[in-house]
């Protein structure tokens, strides 16, 4: 790769880094679409059976789990916009 | 929001037909090296790969770190049949918070007073607001006991990521789910767990307080050490204010005077008596305040209200050493001169100084302001007492203007 085509990248990797950290939508000709799509917290219950003292016997206990939320880095190939080819960061 | 194109024109100072061409060239070559077995990496970036003919990017873990930078604080919590619920974000999902709100509801442990979660159950409204998400987050992540506590915040996280991504069941990262103690009652790791927020702010109350500190320290010792001129001639002319109001026996001599009227000469011998009394042995002058108008010599005889009688003391010790005085002004400490002279201006008196004689002694100009007169004095030599100044006044007698004066200038 010539010099000024790693310039092209660098410039080109710091734009994308600058739209998807400010949550913009960034499209890259021939290459597709790079976006972020929020995914709020969660939260899911489980139960379990207790094995804790008699007091708390008889009922179940549930776990809960929290997750905090995240940013999904997605990507959209320009000439497959039929298909989804999202990739998810998880 | 900006086009690729004019972002990488800003970016590289091109035009628009030369970022199109160098822009149409990268994807080719990007497109080209993605249909090879390893893709086509981009550091920093991540890596396009086709999979099923299918263009597929792979970001690099800084760019996944880089776009959740708000929620880097925030871990995965696991809560064994608790009652708190947790939120991070305004988008929480509030799909159990029903549930949540029941199971509250029937537990009659005193604990449940303790989340934030009960109270709102009671009104059948949404379990959890917004306003109280970072609270409860803290406390659940500060209060849960057990295994929970023995993990690092990192490693519950990680633990719990690798559980709930991989489809199985959650293991117990908390036995005991109820609340006890207090939120800021936890070890060194209950503190990592402190939101970033609340770590920000502690930190910027302390450095304001050190900034403050350290300012405070800086005037201090500013104006501890940058003692000039000006401040030595207040301390000075207070002095001889103080003198010149107490009266003195001047070179009449004779009784007890009570003009307030004075030459300076006559001021300064007075507190010269008054101070080296006991030193000299030659008068008990009773010169309880120096600042009133008068100066008690009741119980002086006659010998000792004699100005003479002392003065000869004083000759007597000009046999001395003449370098007896201090090289330069010290710091802190009573510090006299001997004063030759006053002018209107500091250039006479700088002229003045430089038609002495060499005198061995340093030679202070500084200036002063007496009774709405401001002007500028000539000091010679410093000394730690007026016996020292004396006995170097007397030594330079024939240096020295007539007139000359003991004075504290310090």
């Amino acid at each position: 790769m010539s010099k000024s085509a790693m310039h092209f990248e660098l410039a080109l990797v710091e734009a994308i880094h600058e739209a998807l950290v400010a949550g913009d939508e960034l499209f890259v000709p021939g290459l597709g679409t790079f976006s972020i799509h929020h995914r709020p917290a969660k939260i899911q219950m489980r139960s379990e059976t207790s094995a804790g003292d008699s007091r708390r016997k008889s009922a179940a206990q549930q776990a809960t789990i929290i997750e905090p939320p995240e940013n999904i880095i997605s990507f959209v190939a320009e000439s497959d916009d039929d298909i989804i080819p999202e990739f998810k960061t998880r | 929001m900006s086009s690729l194109n004019s972002i990488l024109q800003t970016k590289l100072g091109l035009s628009a037909e030369e970022v199109t061409d160098q822009l149409q060239n990268y994807v080719d070559f990007a497109r080209s090296r993605a249909n090879e077995s390893t893709g086509m990496e981009i550091q920093d970036l991540g890596r396009f790969i086709f999979r099923d003919n299918i263009l597929v990017f792979e970001p690099e873990a800084g760019l996944v770190s880089a776009v959740n930078y708000k929620y880097r604080s925030l871990e995965t919590l696991t809560l064994e049949g608790g009652k708190i619920v947790s939120l991070a974000d305004e988008d929480m999902e509030t799909t159990t918070a029903s549930t949540l709100t029941e199971r509250v509801k029937a537990d009659d442990t005193p604990e449940k007073d303790a989340t934030a979660v009960g109270s709102k159950s009671d009104t059948g409204k949404q379990a959890v607001t917004e306003a109280e998400t970072e609270e409860t987050h803290d406390k659940a992540r500060g209060q849960t006991p057990g295994e929970a506590r023995d993990k690092t915040p990192g490693e519950a996280r990680g633990e719990a990521r690798g559980q709930t991504t991989g489809d199985e069941s959650v293991s117990k990262t908390a036995q005991q789910p109820e609340l006890v103690g207090s939120p800021g009652s936890g070890s060194g790791k209950d503190r990592k767990s402190v939101p970033v927020k609340r770590r920000w702010t502690g930190l910027a109350i302390v450095t304001v307080v050190l900034v403050l500190s350290v300012m405070a320290v800086i005037y201090v010792v500013s104006q501890s050490g940058d003692a000039g001129p000006a401040e030595i001639v207040q301390q000075s002319d207070l002095d001889q204010d103080g003198i010149e109001q107490a009266t003195a026996t001047g070179e009449g001599g004779g009784n007890t005077v009570t003009d307030p009227v004075v030459d300076p000469a006559a001021n300064n011998q007075a507190e010269l008596l008054a101070e080296n009394a006991a030193d000299i042995g030659a008068a008990d002058v009773g010169a309880a305040d120096l600042g009133a108008a008068d100066v008690a010599a009741a119980d002086m005889d006659a010998n000792d209200t004699e100005a003479g009688a002392p003065q000869e003391d004083l000759a007597a010790t000009a046999e001395r050493p003449a370098r007896s005085g201090l090289s330069s002004l010290p710091e802190t400490g009573k510090v006299y001169s001997i004063m030759i002279g006053s002018t209107r201006t500091e250039a006479q008196a700088n002229v003045h100084v430089s038609q002495l004689p060499d005198l061995q002694y340093p030679v202070i100009v500084f200036p002063f302001e007496r009774d709405g007169v401001s002007g500028f004095r000539i000091g010679v030599g410093f000394f730690r007492t007026i016996a020292d100044a004396e006995s170097a006044k007397a030594f330079l007698a024939d240096s020295l203007p007539e007139g000359s004066w003991t004075n504290r200038v310090q």
